[in-house]
């Protein structure tokens, strides 16, 4: 093999390897990007109404996001919580009917470009369509 | 033999003139200060974990015999345009501060390359040039920041920018990634709570910058500081390894920002950048390093004593005299003054050692009688 040859082999090589990090460091801040992306999101205790039915709001209700803390809610509470990411794990304790703690857990995704979501309690709790929506 | 003892000790005394100094000041200013051991300990882990990584992140540019690398800022001015990014894209946790770095990299090899090409051509005039340099960069920046961002470049965050719509505001607020990093892994030892994994990151560098030492290029860079003209003639391309080892040294400078900046949780957007290179080079050379020698255990050391130095001097100066401005403008006078005698002492051993070369070259081309 000519020595001009060996130098262009070794030139497409290097090229190659630097495209290659380039694109490896592009994609890894894409993932950060979108794992990292906060949200916030509002988690309502009150009674609401969706397509005509009523959800009454719960008088004490834990709800826990993912692996964070988890919050007790009374009647008509509001609170805020930060996150991250657009894949979320909420967790919802309430006494049942029958007098039993019940467990809900759902998994949602939210979209990119929406800062704030407002999480129905009640509506969730009922298995309704519109317990998540954006808030603006 | 006397002799040889007495001229070991002088040289001891020479290279270490500085931290010996620094241990008489803090010997005196420790008992003055009244801080207890536990609470200068805790605040040395702080500012160890916050400054180690800008400090090391001036050894390869000396290792290649450029000197002090005042052009750091330019690394830590390409840190914070990555966290002003993520703070307005509202990236919270470890994502955001390894975003920020990543963010960081290509704007720190750009102005690495510019600077490394510049001091190629300000050879022997490196460290003033990267100082006039980082100073001339801080304008660009601050025209950048204040009227490009909001109006060129689009910031959506109204908690960042200015009122007027356009401009970065004075402070940052970095909550989405404070302390992100130092609160991964911490582990309490007493009441001093010890992040490991932002020592872990540091000792990562340290052993990077061991291994470095040994590639090819390592070589070459040790060459190139020890003597430029031999390096060249014997094959290795100084311009272009100079310009390398200021490329990496400003891009180590912009990961040790956005570790700087996320330790203390709020950046002050025009000034951050403005004094982290000169308090990270008096650091250095409080560790005994030189313009032309420095290690690991100098950048640890030097942390350790100016820190500490830091810390004490304002209660000392207050205990003393009453007035704890005293020991803030203290500690200013030290960092500059640090550096002023270090680079006389630079200039004197150097002078030094060429009139010993030129000696014993007349020695031995003596005709013996």
């Amino acid at each position: 093999m000519s020595c001009s040859m060996i130098f262009k082999e070794v030139k497409t090589r290097r090229i190659i390897v630097r495209a290659l990090s380039v694109l490896f460091l592009f994609l890894i801040a894409v993932m950060l990007f979108l794992g990292g992306k906060g949200h916030s999101l509002l988690i309502d205790n009150k009674t609401v109404e969706i397509g005509g039915k009523t959800y009454r709001e719960l008088n004490v209700v834990e709800v826990k996001i993912g692996r964070g803390k988890e919050e007790e809610m009374l009647k008509k509470d509001r609170i805020k919580i930060e996150t991250a990411g657009q894949r979320q794990v909420i967790t919802v304790t309430f006494p049942g009917d029958d007098g039993n703690e019940k467990i809900i857990k759902k998994t949602f995704r939210i979209k990119l470009n929406e800062p704030m979501y407002l999480i129905s309690l009640p509506a969730l709790i009922g298995d309704a369509d519109g317990w998540l929506v954006p808030f603006r | 033999m006397l002799k040889k003892d007495k001229d070991n000790v002088i040289k001891f005394l020479e290279t270490n003139l500085v931290p010996i100094l620094f241990v008489i000041i803090i010997a005196f200013a420790l008992p003055l200060s009244g801080f207890s051991i536990r609470y200068l300990f805790n605040e040395i882990i702080v500012r160890l974990v916050r400054n180690l990584f800008l400090v090391l992140a001036l050894l390869l540019p000396i290792m290649a015999g450029m000197g002090l690398n005042f052009g750091m800022v330019l690394g830590a001015m390409a840190g914070e345009i990555g966290l002003i990014f993520i703070t307005d894209w509202n990236i919270t946790g470890l994502n955001g501060l390894f975003l920020a770095m990543i963010l960081s990299i290509p704007l720190s090899v750009l102005l690495g390359w510019m600077c490394g090409k510049i001091l190629n051509r300000a050879k022997g005039r490196e460290m003033v040039t990267s100082y006039i340099l980082g100073f001339f960069m801080n304008g660009v920046y601050q025209l950048v920041v204040l009227y490009g961002m909001g109006s060129i470049i689009p910031i959506a965050s109204d908690s960042i920018v200015l009122s007027r719509g356009y401009g970065i505001r004075n402070a940052v607020n970095l909550t989405g990634i404070r302390q992100s990093l130092d609160r991964l892994l911490p582990v309490k030892i007493g009441t001093t709570l010890i992040p490991v994994a932002t020592f872990a990151l540091i000792a990562i560098l340290c052993l990077f910058i061991i291994w470095f030492r040994k590639t090819k290029l390592g070589h070459d860079m040790r060459a190139i500081g020890q003597d430029m003209a031999v390096a060249e003639a014997s094959g290795i391309d100084v311009a272009k390894t100079r310009i390398i080892s200021i490329i990496i040294s400003t891009v180590l400078a912009g990961f040790g920002m956005v570790i700087y900046l996320q330790n203390i949780g709020t950046m002050n957007t025009y000034n951050s950048h403005e004094q982290v290179g000169m308090f990270s080079i008096a650091a250095l050379l409080v560790g005994g390093a030189s313009v032309n020698r420095a290690k690991i255990g100098n950048a640890i050391l030097g942390v350790v004593l100016f820190h500490l130095m830091f810390v004490i001097s304002p209660m000392a100066g207050k205990n003393l005299i009453g007035q704890a401005q005293l020991g803030e403008y203290f500690r200013v006078f030290v960092s500059y003054g640090v550096i002023s005698i270090s680079l006389v002492l630079y200039a004197i051993r150097k002078q030094r050692d060429r009139t010993r070369a030129g000696i014993a070259l007349a020695d031995a081309q003596e005709v013996p009688e």
